[in-house]
């Protein structure tokens, strides 16, 4: 059904089914893409949360979340909105109802609802707003040509030269935007690492800055003189901002991946736009406040225009902000982190969210025969304001918190722990959002049909519009109308220089780069790591994962050498990732044992306690021991990270006293070359403390383990962790044997290489310390002394010449695991210089050897006797101080 | 650098309109005539479906 207006020639239909249609389809996709953002939230603090069920794993639904907020919620919102809008600006119809159908058959049920199954199905497209897959993207682009030829081409039939700053926001918001999209999303499938992330980069930014953005603002500048019956406060102030918007937002995309290998220049040019941004989104701002200038009234009662109005200045605030965060000092500590999230949504929400509800609301209320409920527009607009405010100050807050941990030596651990009580926070912060879009749609679907009162102002004062006519036809005229066009077709050699600059000259820069600096002979990724590497992208792991380190001193110090473009040349597409809740992946190759992977897949808080990674049981076949092809192509993939980096790059030692500051400020980053690249000698963890010293640091110790080794050593270190059963070799029973400081020290900062046990040199010193004390103190021997019967001179020259025939070869002569055969082995034979086990321990480890060792069962070899000889005698070898 | 000169076109441009807007003051009604003519269009629009 059409409502029609009489114009002075012709009826102009307002397409009221199509603003109904898109407007209800809006209301279903937020209100499941905001519940999908909770569930997100929640699984922050309860991470088994639907934890067992693959399409509702934290992964796949953050990339339905996103993208139902950009193509269900806004995309449709903004369509309702132009419905309504382009009429009243073209005073003409919209080209088609028949193309409107056909769009809003497309963008429902060939975008966002198959995308949704898609990627929640395992499906999708590992790139930040450009989740559905790449067949879902060949629908989009389709979409946006249907929506060009159904808004844009009346634009063209009316002529654009003296046309309302809100049409020129819609053209170019659909134009542009249909231009970026194919390229940053198609773009990366093609062109690995480095080289494609400078396309998604763009994409990135252009999601927001051509999508997002001028739709929102063609909102802002409709709705203000709609609702107040006063122009805006300055046309021509609205037109230089717009093209001053599509000339420099194309080209802020790569400050999503600054300290990265992408040339300094394109990231520094980033910078810069992003700040030129910044100063156009002022002038904008400072437009459309004054545009509202003594309509203070409207805005307390007008329930749209004060959505509007938060909008406006959500857009200020986020986007000096956004200028803010893309300089190099604050980029180093806030990237990664939840601060950029909460940027995100104050973006999504605060801005475009708010504008599309203005226009919406709007539009809905002016369109005859839809309900308009203004009390639930009330509640909504509170609910929103108050979840917005709470969640950005928040996710602000906590981003600070982790961007200070992430700086400091403390492990990583710490800074997901630190940030709980925020995301309880964030949750709550949701739950309020969902409950204002809830609200929203009792605005639309209740309350009485019909219009509202004409406003009282426009009662009284009628408006006359200027005319102007004794400008017309004038030669000046003729010229501005030229130079619109001109400035038309600058923006748009503008938009493709950006690509130039920001994309096309720093591949060949990098391919220059790569063909120089890539080694030779490197291993091609096997078949499993290429699986494993879709079975990451489709997981959403890169969601938390990042996979660059970036040339930071803490980020070098933390993780390894900074990843050079030649080592991404095999992502196809880059998976280098926005945001890091776990530790960047980029050096992954050789920290882990394969079993390690595993068990972490299967449940990461098995292995790591405070862990909030989502559990994986759906790539196991019901046990941590019977991993899927998925699993283990996953851990193969994993151990591909970073692999061609260790195998390329000489062992450098050096320290990091050795980097200038002074430089580095100057640079805006650094030379990584003074940064060693292993951790070092181990340190000597003296436990020559004294007795109260000893107890506190036992007490420490006690916290420590249960936070980082209780998952698989036990509470009790009795090797009996939860993730004990899946680990070879298993875990050591620490009550069972006494070690020296010097053991201690050297398998808490190296690990223990061919097992499960990680190095733990990020820890502070301290708590090693601490933790070699407590692990001192759960020696039974040392608890509870039992009798172990000494050997006498007979038996110990018998041991040492059944130690000398059968364990010599591997443990050595002298027993300090260094026999000639020891070279091979992994885990390294036992060093009995510094590690005595008890004498009943020894007893079953020569009964029934260490399953996962090159230790084999002796009791086939060894009558008891001789086993018991044995047993007594590596104790003997011990020697506490020493070595 | 590229951006460099794509800021300073830019800037350049906005700066040529700036100066028209500056420098002939009966061309500013005619950058203005936009917003009017909306406004008129939407109470135009109002008037005929509440009619």
């Amino acid at each position: 059904m059409t409502s029609a207006v009489d114009s002075d020639t012709e009826l102009v239909p307002t397409e009221r089914e199509l603003i109904r249609a898109h407007g209800l389809a809006a209301l279903a996709m937020v209100v499941y893409s905001a519940l999908v953002g909770l569930t997100i939230g929640l699984k922050f603090h309860w991470p088994d949360f639907l934890g067992d069920v693959p399409w509702l794993t934290w992964g796949r639904l953050r990339f339905s979340h996103t993208q139902g907020i950009f193509f269900g919620w806004l995309g449709n919102a903004f369509l309702a909105f132009f419905y309504f809008a382009v009429p009243r600006l073209v005073a003409r119809p919209v080209t088609s109802r028949k193309v409107g159908w056909s769009l809003f058959v497309v963008w429902n049920f060939f975008v966002v609802v198959p995308g949704w199954v898609l990627v929640q199905n395992g499906v999708s497209q590992p790139l930040e707003w450009g989740e559905f897959p790449i067949i879902v993207d060949v629908f989009v682009v389709l979409a946006f040509l249907l929506m060009a030829i159904q808004f844009v081409v009346p634009f063209f039939r009316r002529g654009v030269a003296d046309l309302y700053v809100s049409g020129w926001y819609i053209m170019g918001g659909i134009v542009f935007t249909m231009l970026a999209y194919p390229v940053g999303n198609f773009v990366p499938e093609l062109v690995p690492g480095a080289r494609g992330a400078t396309y998604s980069g763009l994409w990135i930014h252009d999601a927001v800055g051509l999508y997002a953005t001028p739709f929102a603002v063609s909102v802002l500048y409709f709705v203000i003189p709609s609702v107040t019956g006063r122009p805006i406060y300055s046309h021509f102030l609205s037109m230089l901002t717009f093209w001053m918007l599509f000339f420099v937002y194309p080209l802020n995309g790569t400050h999503h991946f600054l300290f990265s290998s992408i040339p300094m220049e394109a990231q520094l040019g980033a910078v810069v736009a992003s700040i030129y941004l910044g100063m156009d989104v002022v002038l904008n701002v400072t437009n459309l406040l004054l545009s509202l200038r003594g309509a203070g009234d409207r805005v307390a009662h007008d329930v749209p225009l004060r959505f509007v109005w938060l909008s406006i200045l959500s857009y200020l605030a986020v986007s000096l902000q956004g200028s803010m965060q893309s300089l190099m000092p604050v980029n180093r500590l806030v990237h990664f982190t939840d601060w950029v999230i909460g940027h995100a949504h104050f973006a999504m929400i605060g801005f475009a969210s708010f504008a599309a509800i203005g226009g919406l609301l709007y539009a809905w209320r002016e369109t005859a025969g839809l309900r308009y409920n203004a009390r639930a527009a009330n509640w909504a607009f509170w609910l929103l304001s108050v979840g917005l405010a709470l969640m950005v100050a928040d996710l602000t807050a906590a981003g600070l918190v982790q961007g200070q941990l992430w700086q400091s030596e403390l492990p990583w651990i710490d800074s997901v722990s630190a940030s709980q009580p925020y995301w309880i926070s964030r949750s709550l912060a949701g739950s309020l959002v969902l409950a204002g879009f809830g609200a929203l749609c009792l605005t639309m679907l209740t309350g009485p049909v019909g219009y509202p009162a004409t406003s009282p102002a426009e009662q009284v004062s009628p408006y006359l519009a200027p005319t102007g006519s004794d400008l017309h036809g004038s030669s000046a005229i003729r010229w501005l109308k030229s130079a619109y066009v001109l400035t038309g077709i600058a923006g748009f050699g503008c938009f493709l220089l950006s690509f130039f600059a920001l994309a096309v000259w720093p591949n060949l820069t990098l391919e220059s780069d790569i063909a120089a600096s890539r080694p030779n002979g490197l291993p091609a990724m096997t078949a499993s790591e290429v699986r494993g590497h879709a079975v990451y992208a489709r997981e959403g792991c890169l969601n938390c994962h990042s996979q660059f380190v970036r040339t930071t001193l803490d980020d070098v110090r933390r993780f390894g050498p900074a990843t050079l473009a030649w080592e991404t040349e095999k992502d196809y597409p880059q998976m280098w990732g926005t945001r890091r809740i776990g530790p960047d992946l980029a050096r992954e190759s050789g920290k882990r044992s394969r079993d390690w992977q595993l068990t972490h897949l299967w449940n990461p808080r098995w292995v790591v306690p405070e862990s909030i990674m989502p559990a994986h049981p759906w790539l196991f076949d019901g046990s941590a021991l019977k991993p899927k092809q998925d699993a283990l192509d996953l851990v193969a993939y994993l151990e591909s990270l970073g692999r061609d980096a260790r195998l390329a790059t000489p062992l450098q030692r050096g320290t990091s006293r050795e980097i200038d500051p002074a430089e580095e400020r100057r640079m805006g980053t650094f030379c990584d070359c003074a940064i060693p690249r292993t951790p070092g000698p181990a340190v000597l963890l003296s436990l020559d403390l004294s007795a109260s010293e000893l107890q506190r640091f036992e007490l420490r110790g006690a916290s420590v383990f249960a936070r980082h080794c209780g998952g698989c050593h036990g509470s009790d270190g009795k090797g009996d962790g939860p993730a004990a059963a899946s680990l070879f070799p298993a875990p050591r029973d620490l009550s069972r044997t006494e070690f020296s400081a010097v053991a201690l020290g050297r398998a808490l900062w190296e690990g223990v290489g061919g097992s499960s046990m990680p190095a733990w040199h990020e820890l502070p010193v301290n708590d090693l310390r601490a933790l070699a004390a407590y692990v001192r103190s759960l020696d039974s021997q040392r608890n509870h002394p039992t009798e172990e019967v000494p050997l006498s001179r007979d038996e110990l020259t018998s041991g040492e010449k059944l130690f000398s025939v059968n364990c010599s070869m591997c443990h050595g002569q002298t027993g300090r695991g260094d026999g000639t055969g020891a070279g091979a082995l992994y885990p390294k034979p036992t060093n009995f210089r510094q590690e005595r086990p008890h004498r009943d321990y020894a007893l079953e480890v020569l009964e029934r050897g260490v399953p996962g060792t090159a230790m084999p069962p002796w009791r086939d070899k060894l009558d008891a006797a001789q086993r018991h000889l044995l047993a007594g005698y590596v104790g003997t070898l011990y020697q506490s101080q020493s070595e | 650098m590229v951006v460099n000169l794509i800021v300073s076109g830019v800037t350049m441009l906005m700066a040529a309109f700036v100066g028209v807007w500056i420098f002939n003051p009966r061309l500013r009604s005619w950058f203005e005539m936009p917003k009017h003519r909306f406004l008129e269009e939407v109470r135009r629009f109002r008037r005929v479906e509440r009619d």
